[in-house]
Formats: structure tokens, C-alpha cells, sequence
């Protein structure tokens, strides 16, 4: 039949209705998925109704890249290496709704390291920004009355020094 | 709906964890439904310089002449906002705390730091402690009793029997016991970092050979000041070994020069560890390794006794030459070894 590298595939729908093909040893990465396929409810294709297609896709391209192993230790450094510049490269997304679409899928397929990445790709956007950026970036609506932040802002002193 | 706001609420307390603490409560003032998200992070990390100091010109002419006086001033402005923001947080703060952290310089009794530790211990959540304070401060003995900590980093506090109801901050001799009472009262740490001179304060007139407890969930030990020739440094860590059966990597970064002259010359042997067997240990590394004896020695015994042993990544002492380099490698290859699939690296000091 088929040769040994080749494994089981796996197949997954998005919430726009489109289906994706994935190994099974790849997409194994989320939790969630791994434990539909352990209780034997993967025969068919997996309906993911939060996930869109377009991240559906960002995600399988980054459990593929996660499931390359390297073939020896010196491969290891290098593929390391790699790792990293494409996980740099992986959050330099478009628009900013893309990486909430992506940590929002990561957290709801449990993917940790994928989360872990998102999760620190969001933060490192915020950081440095002033309140009043954050609120613009994020589309954050101040409900606060004047009085209200002075009074918030005054509990949080240390904060504000 | 905005975009961040309709992230699940545990989503949102990682990211905010992943910001320093000062921009995570800034957060506060977004809008109502931020006013108190930061206050249930379970990670707060704390260091001495996240706060400035400025220098009044008014100051200036006053405190002249007087460098000394003036850094002392800025010192203790620093320490007293510090303190403040810490005191804030943990008021403030609604949820368990997993880790903790706080990097400062402190003296012997700092009354502030034990006060957090004592609060921390009555939430009793705590799974990891990092205290980095440089001088002198000393441990209170509460801190042995935080359950659930699996994660405890010390560098360089110094741990103390101090006996309560007496005003006497000298040092208190510490007897055996204390090492015991130590890995006793953390049961479920399953990594440690310690400076090697922190083991000193533990100890009047030796190290014990064995532990009452067993450290089961013990996986990660890291020594640093790791010195063969100083009194508590091999008995040190064969009490570790002896009494870690999970022991999965150990490191150790050395440096051959004990504090105090006094301290050296280790009676205990290498023979001393023959009893020694680590079923679990995958790593091994020893950083500023050279081919002193004791270090070489202490190699192979590892290799000998480590039955799924992988990897033993030596990074050399600048000074190891090339020659010695070889030396090293011819040693260690014919070394006997329990595992079969174990590979040495030498590594130079990049």
C-alpha cells in the first residue's frame, strides 16, 4: 500500500465549510483533535465551527513546519534556527485581527506552543504603548467619566509613575 | 465588540502576565471592563529598577560633597516604590498567585520581604519563587513552608534558623537538620537552583549522607559556584543525587575558588558516591569545565552510574588549551559507562 513515511490523513472543516487534509502525526499537535481521534470520532472530517478557513490554513502551515524532525543532532541546531525564524515570521501577520483569529484557534485546538507564540506576539505589540494607544490599536471605547480615570488612575499611582 | 476584550478571560491574564507588571496595571484605565482584569494575573514579577529616581536640582547643592549620601537617598526612594507597588498589588490582587519573583538588593533583615513571604504562604498557592537579592538577606523559615511549590530559585539569600521571640539577628549556628528541614518542608519542588554557598549556612559540622524524605519529584538541579575542592561541594551534591531518584539533568557551573580558605579541602571522596545510582539522569552539563581531577573524576562517575544517560556537554575553561582539550577526550572515552547511547560534547566559551 502505502510507503512507511506517509501516515494516516486526517480530515478537518472549517466554520466557511471547506476541508483541509492533514497527517495525522501533524495535526496530532492539538490536544483537542488528538483527543477526538483517541475516542475514535475522527472517521469522518472534523467539523472546527470557531476556525475560519484562512486561519484554518495558518494553522495546519505551522503544525507542518512544527512536525519536521531534524535527522541527527548538527541537523538540530540548524533546524532550530529555522524554527525560530519562521516562528518570528509567522506572527508578522497583515492585520491585526489575524493574530487574534490564530490565538483564539490555538487556545481553542490546544495547541500550547502555538498559543504560547500568539500570546506573545500580542504582547509585544502592546508593549511600550501608551494607554491612549492601546485603546486606539485594540478598539477599546473609553466608558470611563473624566472623573472616573483620574479616580482609577490615582488607586494605580505606583503604575502611572 | 472590540477585538482583545472577547478573548476567553484566561487568554487574556497570559497576555498580561507577559507584559511588565507596571504596563499590565496601566491596563486598568482602558475602559471599565479592564478596570480589574489585571488584578487576577497569577504571575508578578518585581524588580528594583522598574522604578527611576530623578535627581532634584534642589537637592544638588545640599548634597554636595556628598556622592555617598546622595546615592543612599536615591537608594531608599527607590526601595520605599518598590515596596509600595509590591504592598499595592498584592491588596489589590483577586486570584491565585503561581510565581513569584523579586530581584533587589536588600540587607540582613529586610522585614518587607519577609512580610510578602508570609503573605504568600497564607494564600498558599505559590508554585514557583525566584528571590535574586545579592547581599546578605536572610531567608525567614517560613519559607519552608510553602506547600506547593515545585519551582524554588535562590540566588544567594541566605537561608536561617532563626529562633522566634528573641531580638537577635546574629547568626544563629544551623544545625544538620536544617538541610533536612529544607527539602522536607518543599516535598513537591521539582526544580531547584542554588548558589553553592548558600549550602554553607546550612551546615556547622558537616553535610548529612542522607535525607529523611526522599525528593520524588525532584527533575532539575542546577548549582552554581559549584566547587570540587571546597568542604560542601562533592558531599553536597551526592546528598542530592543519593536522595533524588527522578534526577533527570543536573548542571553545574564551577568556580574553583572557595570564599573562604578555611572551607577547603573536601575530605570526602569520590569513593564516598560508589553507592551513588541515578536511574532517570538524561543530562548531564558542567560549565567552566578544565581536567582538574576532582571534575574528571566526577564525569566518569556519572557516566558510570547513569544507566539512561544521553548527553554530557562540557563547556571548557577559557584557559583550557587545546592539548588539554585531547586529554580531556582521551580520559574520558575509555570511562566506563552505564548507557549505551550517551554522547560527550566539549564545548568552548563562546
Amino acid at each position: 500500500m502505502s510507503s512507511s513515511s506517509s501516515s494516516k490523513m486526517i480530515e478537518l472543516r472549517s466554520s466557511d465549510g471547506e476541508t483541509f487534509h492533514v497527517e495525522e502525526t501533524v495535526v496530532l499537535q492539538s490536544e483537542t483533535i488528538k483527543q477526538m481521534i483517541d475516542d475514535d470520532c475522527a472517521n469522518a472530517a472534523i467539523p472546527l465551527p470557531n476556525v475560519t478557513s484562512m486561519t484554518l490554513a495558518k494553522v495546519i502551515e505551522y503544525i507542518k513546519k512544527h512536525a519536521e524532525k531534524p535527522k541527527d543532532d548538527d541537523d538540530k541546531k540548524v533546524a532550530e534556527e529555522d524554527l525560530k525564524k519562521f516562528d518570528a515570521e509567522f506572527v508578522k501577520v497583515d492585520q491585526e485581527s489575524m493574530l487574534f483569529d490564530l490565538v483564539r484557534a490555538a487556545n481553542y485546538l490546544n495547541i500550547k506552543s502555538l498559543l504560547d507564540l500568539t500570546c506573545q506576539a500580542v504582547a509585544d505589540s502592546i508593549k511600550d504603548l501608551s494607554v491612549e494607544e492601546v485603546r486606539k490599536k485594540f478598539n477599546i471605547q473609553n466608558d470611563f467619566t473624566p472623573e472616573e480615570e483620574a479616580k482609577v488612575r490615582k488607586e494605580n499611582a505606583w503604575a502611572f509613575d | 465588540m472590540d477585538r482583545i476584550s472577547n478573548l476567553p478571560p484566561p487568554i487574556i491574564e497570559s497576555i498580561l502576565c507577559l507584559v511588565p507588571i507596571k504596563e499590565a496595571a496601566r491596563t486598568s484605565i482602558l475602559s471599565n471592563e479592564w478596570r480589574y482584569r489585571w488584578t487576577k494575573i497569577p504571575k508578578l514579577v518585581f524588580k528594583e529598577d522598574m522604578f527611576e529616581v530623578h535627581t532634584f536640582r534642589a537637592e544638588l547643592p545640599i548634597m554636595e560633597g556628598s556622592f555617598d549620601e546622595l546615592n543612599q537617598r536615591k537608594w531608599m526612594t527607590k526601595r520605599c516604590k518598590l515596596f509600595y507597588a509590591i504592598y499595592q498589588v498584592l491588596l489589590k490582587h483577586a486570584g491565585p498567585v503561581h510565581e513569584f519573583s523579586l530581584s533587589m538588593g536588600a540587607d540582613v533583615a529586610c522585614v518587607e520581604i519577609d512580610h510578602i513571604i508570609f503573605h504568600l504562604l497564607s494564600k498558599n498557592t505559590l508554585k514557583k519563587l525566584t528571590l535574586d537579592i545579592p547581599w546578605d538577606y536572610r531567608l525567614p523559615l517560613s519559607v519552608f513552608s510553602l506547600h506547593h511549590l515545585t519551582d524554588l530559585h535562590l540566588n544567594s539569600c541566605e537561608l536561617h534558623h532563626q529562633p522566634p521571640f528573641k531580638n537577635n539577628i546574629d547568626y544563629i549556628g544551623v544545625d544538620d537538620s536544617t538541610i533536612a528541614n529544607l527539602f522536607e518542608r518543599l516535598p513537591v519542588v521539582e526544580s531547584l537552583s542554588i548558589y553553592l554557598w548558600t549550602v554553607k549556612l546550612f551546615i556547622k559540622d558537616g553535610v548529612p549522607r542522607e535525607l529523611p524524605t526522599t525528593l520524588a519529584h525532584l527533575k532539575y538541579v542546577y548549582v552554581d559556584y559549584m566547587c570540587f575542592i571546597y568542604k560542601y561541594g562533592l558531599n553536597f551534591l551526592a546528598l542530592l543525587m543519593r536522595c533524588s531518584p527522578n534526577l533527570e539533568k543536573l548542571k553545574l557551573q564551577i568556580f574553583n575558588d572557595p570564599m573562604d580558605e578555611s572551607d577547603k579541602y573536601c575530605s570526602y571522596t569520590i569513593e564516598d558516591c560508589s553507592d551513588i545510582w541515578l536511574e532517570h539522569l538524561n543530562e548531564l552539563e558542567i560549565k567552566n569545565f578544565s581536567n582538574e581531577k576532582d571534575e574528571m573524576d566526577f564525569v566518569k562517575l556519572i557516566l558510570a552510574k547513569s544507566p539512561v544517560l544521553k548527553k554530557v556537554k562540557l563547556i571548557l575553561w577559557e584557559d583550557v588549551d587545546e592539548e588539554e582539550e585531547l586529554q580531556i577526550t582521551r580520559l574520558l572515552l575509555p570511562s566506563p559507562r552505564a548507557s549505551k547511547a550517551v554522547t560527550i560534547i566539549l564545548e568552548h566559551v563562546v
